[in-house]
């Protein structure tokens, strides 16, 4: 989910409200008849979301995984764009790179996280590479197509008025490919967070993820809802909040072209 | 009179040739043997078939593309790239979309190095010279395609240029405001130094506007004849109606209308050998196939 669609089902409210009532009414029901070990009712899973919150159990494995995401994604997005960048413009620098990206594209990379751990240990190295492997991939596709997309006219316009090629990269190239570099940073803050858990689950002892570990294998299943519920809200809202800041940024310009 | 033989020519453009290779690595000679003089101060037109290097020339003028032979000197000093003196007004505007029009107009300067204030005051001067006081704060887009192109040579006289070019800079313009558009740039250069050089495909707009008219052929791209236009300046509305002004035009078609003539019914395309044994040589076949 993109943060503009996360945005806009927050701002058009009736039928996302009528399809979270739905949900919630059939989860509490079936909680409640079926007994089920694997499915506490909502309204425990909820009150258990509110003692945690409360006791602050949270708070210490939220902050310890915030870092590594942030360290990670912050790798992710300056890495990636000057790899992007330097793709983009050229054709050699693609050649030569081009395969890799691919493969990072598509590979399953949470088969990389228990080699990672051999690496680099159960520190947070671990996570930020797991964070940094699931999210630059898509950061370096989106600058490169974007850069390459400039407009040959608008290049030549700023040749013929003396505009040097870092002043081309930056006062044109860089302008146009916007959209791409903010759908970029969408996705990759969207797998930044998936690979972070996905790792963390892997390690079984440190942030969030390890609160999924510990809690699923000692059957606290109203603990493993609230801190899934949780992770999903973090992701909805890192999206959101990329969301938000192409919004801020782009804030000025009219729409359309 | 003799100072002006002495100074050097604002443009001088000697046996010039370029040769294309395009994607399919076919080789394109789209200049050949070109000899153009531009002096101090000259308006000069360029018409001529589509295809015959209006556009190859008039870049490569302004140092955007290489040139394979001869010599191109603007103002006594050999092309090497673009340069400060010369400003293009490009035919498809090319404005950046997420400036304003007074940023779109600053960036030559910006490129230069002028501070933000004085390229902002410079700007809106030339705003108000092209007629587009009070504009500075829209966005290209909000403005009619009249105004986009005012913009342009706003942004093009910004830097002060000795030698302005401009390609097909009205063509996208509907037929009224072009007119407009062409006793204002006449004003415009009136006030100024400038030598143009400026592309067209309209035949009125390139006796209206120049001292000379340069009419090109194609295939290979060079100069076919230079047509003085002797008619009075300053050039007004009553120009148009001016006998003089109507015979140059139609001096002007005759030249033309031969190339369009030869060139009608062969597929465009560099290559002849296609044309020689399509057409004729199956329809001198048939006959014989018949009588047999
Ligand atoms: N980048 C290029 N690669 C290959 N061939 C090219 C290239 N640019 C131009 N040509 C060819 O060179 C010739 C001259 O092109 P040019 O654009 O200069 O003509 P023009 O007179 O400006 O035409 P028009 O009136 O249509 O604008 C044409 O045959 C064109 O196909
Ligand atoms: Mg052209």
């Amino acid at each position: 989910m993109t943060g503009r669609s996360v945005v806009r089902t927050v701002t058009r409210p009736a039928p996302f409200l009528l399809s979270l009532v739905l949900l919630a009414g059939v989860w509490e029901v079936v909680g409640r008849t079926a007994d089920l070990i694997t499915l506490p009712p909502l309204s425990d899973v909820l009150r258990q979301f509110g003692a945690m919150l409360a006791s602050g159990e949270l708070i210490d494995p939220l902050a310890d995984s915030l870092r590594s995401l942030g360290i990670g994604l912050a790798i992710s997005i300056v890495a990636g764009t000057v790899i992007g960048v330097a793709m983009g413009l050229s054709p050699a620098v693609d050649a030569a790179l081009d395969i890799y990206v691919k493969a990072g594209l598509a590979a399953p990379i949470i088969a990389f996280v228990p080699l990672f751990l051999l690496v680099f240990g159960i520190g947070s190295t671990t996570r930020i590479a797991t964070v940094v492997a699931f999210s630059i991939w898509v950061v370096i596709v989106n600058t490169a197509t974007g850069i390459r997309r400039s407009d040959p006219a608008l290049l030549e316009m700023a040749r013929s008025f003396g505009a040097s090629r870092s002043a081309q990269l930056r006062e044109i190239r860089l302008v146009e490919a916007s959209p791409y570099l903010l759908e970029g940073l969408r996705l990759g803050v969207a797998r930044g967070v998936k690979g972070l858990i996905n790792g963390e689950v892997l390690i079984a002892i440190v942030g969030l993820g390890g609160l999924v570990k510990r809690y699923g294998t000692v059957f606290s299943m109203d603990k493993l809802y609230a801190v899934i519920l949780f992770i999903v809200l973090l992701a909805l809202v890192s999206v959101a909040l990329v969301g938000l800041v192409g919004r801020l940024l782009f804030r000025h310009r009219p729409q359309g072209t | 009179m003799t100072e002006q033989e002495t100074a050097p020519a604002a443009i001088s453009v000697r046996g010039v040739g370029k040769t294309y290779v395009d994607e399919r690595r076919r080789r394109v000679t789209a200049l050949q043997d070109v000899d153009l003089t531009v002096r101090p101060g000259e308006f000069v037109s360029i018409i001529g078939p589509s295809g015959c290097g209006k556009t190859t020339l008039l870049k490569m003028v302004d140092g955007l593309i290489p040139f394979d032979h001869g010599r191109i000197d603007v103002q006594g000093t050999p092309v090497r790239g673009p340069g400060p003196e010369r400003a293009v007004v490009f035919q498809s505007f090319a404005l950046l979309p997420w400036l304003t029009v007074v940023d779109n107009v600053a960036f030559g300067l910006k490129q230069r190095g002028v501070g933000r204030a004085e390229r902002t005051r410079t700007a809106r001067d030339l705003l108000a010279r092209v007629g587009l006081r009070g504009f500075g704060d829209h966005y290209p887009r909000q403005l009619s395609g009249g105004m986009q192109q005012r913009v342009g040579l706003a942004r093009a006289l910004a830097v002060n240029p000795s030698v302005l070019l401009m390609d097909e800079p009205f063509s996208a313009i509907d037929a009224q405001t072009r007119l407009l558009l062409q006793t204002d740039l006449l004003r415009i250069w009136d006030e100024t130094a400038m030598s143009v050089l400026f592309v067209t495909h309209a035949m009125d707009e390139a006796v209206f506007l120049s001292d000379r008219v340069v009419v090109m052929r194609p295939r290979p791209g060079t100069v076919h004849e230079v047509i003085d236009i002797d008619l009075p300046r300053p050039r007004t509305e009553r120009t148009r109606q001016d006998p003089r002004f109507v015979e140059l035009t139609g001096q002007v078609w005759d030249r033309l209308r031969g190339m369009i003539v030869a060139d009608g019914p062969k597929p465009d395309g560099p290559e002849s050998d296609a044309t020689a044994d399509g057409g004729p040589s199956a329809a001198s076949g048939q006959p014989a196939g018949a009588t047999a």
